[in-house]
């Protein structure tokens, strides 16, 4: 289990691997993301999620800047590639902050993941 | 944390001092509560303030001092970032943004340059998201300053409406 509580350009993270379930949410600017989410990528090298199982990812989104961006897809084209047709990936989003729709677009972009995504 | 605000009519946010994340959370907070923007302007601003902000952070040298302002002029938002950088930085920089300016689809060659990225190679997207922010209205110049290089960029956002 990984808990991260938010700051204002970090996000709240609960990842779960017992309930097959990970949330993220909020920004994600800040100036060393690789150490933020070292913790999560050295768990997602060891994980696949067990047979006949689904992994669910709920992210809402905040603010990223492109360092973030690059880690986070990374991030999901693992998990993805590491278990094909288990992971369920699903985006929150404001609806006045249309901007936001597209960095979602960019965090799934080439990951081979289909997301859902909801208005809020 | 050295802090200059409304200085005047036309200046949305001045800074001038260290830069941390301190300063880039305050920046962002400061353009999402204006209610001088709409909320299209604001997400625009703020997109290219957290690259500029997180840039200085992760590359300055000699000294984290610089100069940070969002300014209303007459419609157009003209945001401005100045900081010290080693010679080194300054010529990687202009080389990328003349690679940048070469690129007919901005949007196509961040998402090939993301495609590229691995757990051991990352690409350097700020400069690209920056200048497709805002539509290529972007001027870098630079000079020296005693022993160092001060580089700045002007950036203008047109169509704030």
């Amino acid at each position: 289990m990984i808990l991260i509580e938010a700051k204002e350009n970090s996000p709240y993270i609960c990842l779960d691997p017992s309930q097959n379930y990970m949330i993220m949410k909020g920004n994600s600017f800040m100036a060393n993301p690789s150490q933020f989410y070292s913790s999560l990528n050295t768990w997602l090298m060891g994980y696949r999620v067990p047979d006949g199982e689904m992994f669910r990812i709920d992210i809402t989104m905040g603010y990223y800047n492109t360092s973030s961006i690059q880690i986070m897809n990374l991030f999901l084209k693992t998990i993805n590639q590491n278990n094909p047709g288990k992971v369920n990936l699903k985006f929150f989003i404001d609806r006045e902050e249309e901007d936001l729709a597209e960095s979602a677009n960019t965090l799934v972009f080439n990951t081979g993941l289909t997301p859902t995504i909801e208005l809020f | 944390m050295a802090k200059k605000s409304d200085i005047s009519n036309k200046y949305i946010i001045y800074y001038e001092g260290e830069v941390d994340e301190a300063v880039l959370v305050f920046f962002i907070k400061k353009i999402s509560d204006t209610k001088l923007l709409p909320n299209r302007s604001k997400s625009n601003i703020k997109f290219i303030l957290i690259e500029l902000i997180t840039n200085i952070i992760s590359h300055y040298s000699s000294s984290s001092h610089g100069v940070i302002s969002v300014e209303d002029n007459e419609g157009q938002i003209i945001i401005t970032s100045g900081n010290y950088v080693s010679e080194t930085n300054l010529k990687r920089i202009e080389s990328n943004l003349d690679v940048v300016k070469r690129i007919k689809n901005v949007k196509d060659h961040y998402n090939e340059q993301l495609k590229s990225v691995s757990y051991d190679k990352s690409v350097n997207l700020g400069l690209i998201e920056i200048y497709n922010r805002c539509k290529g209205n972007l001027k870098l110049s630079s000079k020296q300053i005693g022993k160092n290089l001060f580089i700045t960029f002007k950036i203008k956002l047109n169509d704030i409406n």
